[in-house]
Formats: structure tokens, sequence, C-alpha cells
């Protein structure tokens, strides 16, 4: 099967998925919402145009971005096993976040802007510390220097978690940690629409540079680009869709990283495919987590949870059959 | 009368910003079209240095890098990746790319910004496999290359880029006999064809074997350059700093290593 008819087989599923989704639910039983009721029933005309659809379109946004920028990422940094949380930028987000409804403002912009700024800062810190450090190669010198920022980030939230009043501020950090489309309106999503999909935009237009910024530095430059200013166009790019929706739906991890895997199992390494493919695939497993979230059981499953569970669970049968090769 | 060089360096002085010394000191030569050329020299003479100040990587403290008359820092990135290709040592890539996919990123200087390849350049990288003679790997991934095949993909790039110079960092290092044979001779056709090549190698057979003309490197300074014929053992012992002879077999020359003992 060429990878174009593989494409149209993924946007039809997607299709159908989203679909099926929006009658999926627990009202007014579980687990099936009967499309006349959308006539008959005003609740539940209600539920769905205004919960279920926004909540929707936010985890295909979120699947998306995320996916998106990991695959972005993963290239940038030419190192397969990066994510966005793995540069300090999904822990940057969560302190900003954390540090804007104890500090600044609870306003949903005011969140969004610090956990941008923040996750900006959180992958500048790591990319400087990458640098200083003398140990190894580049590739694990960036996870090092991620892991230890993702820490010190940790650190700052265990500490601001601990100032919170726990009852009003402490319940909001700690969405923000489990992550989770639960307080997804219309008025939230469209919020961060706009930066979701100039960002998303920018790397799908600029994906066939994006497999020239792959080569090493002397390639890429001999080939015409500008690798630095155009990794960071890109970087910009991807810090931007991510921080944007993880300002909507708190930490969510794995999905960065193991949906470009994914992608590229069916796709190639090519970006001009792979990347587009990210974009849907990334979307249709969050867009089947977040249902199952708040479907499976009465109370809601934090989205986070199951991303990782699958994520995760995927990530290991993928590494056992070596369909992940790392060198260096 | 000579042709105009199509390349020419005037005096040059490079150190890395955070290095001490001159990693090039004082270095003028000219390349003229459709020669071959190579840059010899031990290991750290600055070799690799040289071939990233005429791509434009980094700039001359002092001196003046001319192609085809005008100063490099006339020509916009895009024009000067139209002119002159690269082809680099074996290159490490993270992702699994096919050989085609990865030859057709050699037509990115002839694509607008978020532009993707279009049916010619597609025809342009079948053209560049078919004449390495390695159409039959358009279909394997990279990663699953043998070195030489993977020193004929690299090659196969930088002619899909279509550029009047080439530049090859090292391309018989690591290979055997048979690929070394096999990128030299090419180097020659591609020359007959009017493509210039500049080369740098550790081997002076290599060198011997194919180049117009020599320049011989050391410690960032230009022992001896010119025409093949005037490269001696003398030469070449100073280049490399060990007792070497010259001999000829069958007109052409061959060097020989002074093994004390032996």
């Amino acid at each position: 099967m060429t990878p174009s008819r593989r494409f149209v087989l993924l946007l039809l599923t997607l299709g159908m998925v989203a679909g099926t989704a929006l009658f999926v639910g627990r009202y007014p039983r579980p687990v099936w919402l009967p499309p006349q009721a959308l006539r008959e029933d005003p609740l539940a005309a209600q539920l769905v145009w205004n919960l279920r659809l926004p909540r929707l379109i936010a985890a295909l946004l979120l699947g998306a971005a995320l996916s998106a920028s990991g695959f972005t990422l993963q290239m940038l940094f030419r190192n397969p096993l990066v994510e966005p949380g793995f540069l300090g930028v999904s822990q940057g987000a969560a302190f900003g976040a954390a540090l804007s409804i104890l500090y600044i403002s609870r306003s949903a912009l005011g969140i969004q802007t610090a956990a941008m700024l923040c996750a900006l800062a959180g992958l500048a810190l790591t990319h400087f510390l990458a640098r200083r450090l003398r140990y190894s190669g580049w590739i694990l010198r960036m996870v090092l220097a991620g892991i230890a920022v993702s820490a010190l980030f940790s650190a700052g939230i265990g500490m601001l978690k601990y100032l919170a009043d726990p009852l009003t501020q402490l319940p909001e950090i700690t969405f923000w940690l489990l992550g989770g489309l639960w307080s997804t309106r219309w008025q939230n999503l469209l919020l961060i629409l706009p930066l979701t999909l100039v960002s998303l935009t920018v790397l799908f237009l600029a994906r066939w540079r994006l497999n020239v910024l792959a080569l090493e530095e002397e390639t890429a430059f001999s080939l015409g680009a500008a690798p630095g200013r155009e990794r960071l166009v890109l970087l910009l790019a991807s810090v931007g869709a991510t921080s944007a929706v993880v300002s909507l739906a708190g930490t969510v991890g794995w999905v960065g990283l193991v949906v470009p895997h994914i992608a590229r199992q069916f796709f190639g390494a090519n970006a001009r495919h792979a990347l587009p493919s990210s974009l849907l695939l990334g979307g249709l497993f969050v867009l089947i987590c977040d249902t199952l979230a708040r479907t499976l059981s009465s109370g809601e499953i934090p989205l986070g949870i199951l991303t990782s569970l699958f994520g995760a669970a995927g990530f290991l049968l993928l590494m056992v059959r070596r369909k992940i090769e790392v060198e260096r | 009368m000579t042709p105009e060089p199509v390349l020419s360096l005037q005096n040059v002085w490079f150190a890395y910003p955070n290095g001490h010394d001159c990693v090039l000191q004082d270095v003028s030569f000219d390349i003229y079209p459709g020669t071959v050329n190579a840059v010899l020299g031990p290991n750290g003479a600055g070799k690799s240095t040289l071939l990233h100040l005429i791509l434009g990587l980094y700039v001359p403290q002092r001196g003046e890098i001319r192609l085809a008359g005008r100063p490099l820092r006339n020509y916009s990135r895009q024009r000067l990746s139209r002119l002159i290709g690269l082809v680099p040592q074996r290159e490490y890539i993270p992702f699994n790319y096919t050989v085609l996919d990865y030859v057709l990123l050699g037509r990115t200087p002839h694509l607008g910004f978020l532009q993707m390849p279009r049916p010619d350049d597609v025809r342009a990288a079948w053209a560049a496999l078919e004449r390495l003679g390695i159409a039959a790997l358009a279909h394997r991934y990279v990663a699953n290359l043998s070195g030489g095949e993977h020193q004929l993909v690299l090659i196969a790039r930088a002619i899909a880029q279509e550029t009047p110079i080439l530049l090859l960092d090292e391309p018989t290092a690591h290979l055997d006999l048979g690929n070394q044979g096999r990128i030299l001779t090419l180097l020659r056709d591609l020359a007959g064809q009017g493509i210039t090549g500049l080369f740098t190698t550790h081997d002076p057979d290599a060198a011997l074997a194919i180049a117009d003309r020599f320049i011989l490197l050391r410690g960032g300074r230009i022992l001896q350059q010119g025409s093949a014929a005037e490269v001696t053992a003398e030469s070449l012992a100073r280049t490399y700093g060990t007792a070497l002879q010259m001999l000829s077999v069958d007109g052409r020359r061959v060097v020989l290593l002074e093994i004390p003992g032996r």
C-alpha cells in the first residue's frame, strides 16, 4: 500500500472514530447515546454540542500537537528518544501554570501565558546545560540535561503545592499534573486555537525542510539551509503548539514520544509523509484515550494516566521488537 | 591562455572562534573548471576546515575566497548551494530513510523554502542514482548499506544537487580497493563532464591516480602546490613527516613507505 493510500485510510478511520466518540459516554446510560436523542432530549443535545464536541476537538488538537512537536523535536535534535516532556518543556509548563495559579492569575489566559513562558525557559535551560556538560555525546547530554531540568521544575512544583491553598489552588495544580480534558468548554478551546493552529501549520508546511535540518550541520548548510535560524523557528513552533495544548490539558505524557515512532513504522522516515500522519495518529490516539477516560468508570480517569499506560506499553513493544534504532 | 579560475583563495587566515591557533595560515590557490584537485595533508592539517570555508560555513578572518570572480559573501545561501555541493564523510542519520528519499534531499537548493519536490526533482534523483549505477538501491534503507554503497549514495545526493563544483571530504577513506577504484574513476569521469572536483585525502596514491593539481597542507600552511608532475617524494615526505619513495610503474607514480629494517 502506498503512503497516500495509507494516509487516506488513516483519515477515514479518524473520521469514523470521531463520529462514534461523540455518541459514546455515560449519558443517558453507558455506553451509547442514540443519535435521535439529539432531537428529542434537549439535555442530550446540550451535552453533545457544548461538552462533548469541544472536548473531542481538544483531544484531537492535543494529540496532534504533542505528536507533531515530538516528531519535530526528534528530527531537530537528531534523537529518536526526545519528546517535549524529556526536554523540560512539559514540567516547565506545569511549573508556570502552578506559579500563575498561586501568584499571578487564575484566568485561562494568565495560566496559558505563564505555562508557555516557563516551557520555553525549560527548553532553553536544557539546551544551555547540555552544551556545558562534559560527558558523552550530544544525544545523551540532551536527555540528561532534560531529566535534570525536569527534576528542578518538579521540585519547584512540589514547593508550590506545599504553599498552595488546599481548598482552591491545590486541586487546580493537581489537575495539571494528572492531565485531562474535563474542563474543556468552547471558550477555553477557542483561547488556545490560534497558537495551536499557527504552530501546527508552520510545522506542516516546513516538513520537507525538517528532513534537511535532521542532517548533519555541514550538509544542511551545503544544501542551502540556515540551520541555526531555521531550527529555532521550528523549535519555537513545536514548543508553542505543546505549551498551548498543555495549558488546556495539563501534562499528558508519552504521546509525543511514541506516536512519531508508530508513524515512521507505517509511513517511513521522510517527514513529508511521516509528519502529517503523526498529526492524525496522535489525534486518534488521544481521542481514543480520552473517550475511554470519560466512559470507563462513573468517575473520570485522568487522561495522563491512560496515555502513559498505553504509550509506555507501546514503546516497550517497539523496543522489544527492535523497531527503534538508536546509535551513539 | 589559461581560463578564469572557478574558485580562488587569496591569503586566507582562519582560526575557530574558541580556538587559540590559526587553523589555516596564508592559504592561497586557484581551482580551474573541469579539473580534479586533491588536498593532501596529515591529520589536523586543516583539510576539513578548508572545505568548510569554501562552503561558507565559516568566514575567514583575513583574506578572501572568490567564486567565479565574485567574493563568496556576495552569494546568497541558496545561490551558493546551487554552485557548490558537498560529499561529507560517512554521515550518521538517526532515522531510516530510503536511498531515494535521501538522494532527493539533494534537490533542496532548487526548491522554494516550503516547496515539496516536484516530479522533475524525483527524475533528477533517479538520474543521479543511475549515473552511479546504484538505481537498484533506491528502495533500500540508508542504514543498511555497506560503506561503499553509502559513499556512492552520498555522491549521488551531491550529483542530484547539480552543482558545477563538488567538494568531497575523504571520499575513499574506509573503503575497500574495489570501491576506491569506483569512486576515483567516477571523479575523473565527472571532471570530463565539466564538474570541478576538490577532494581531501590521506592517501597520496588516490590523489596521484586522478588529480590534476595538488595542494599539500601541513600545520595549516601550504607546503607545496602545483600540477601532479611537480609533486615529488621529497615534498610528500615533508608533508607527512615520514620517509618515503616514489616509484614509477607503467608511467604512473606510486608512493612507497620506507620502513626501517624491511
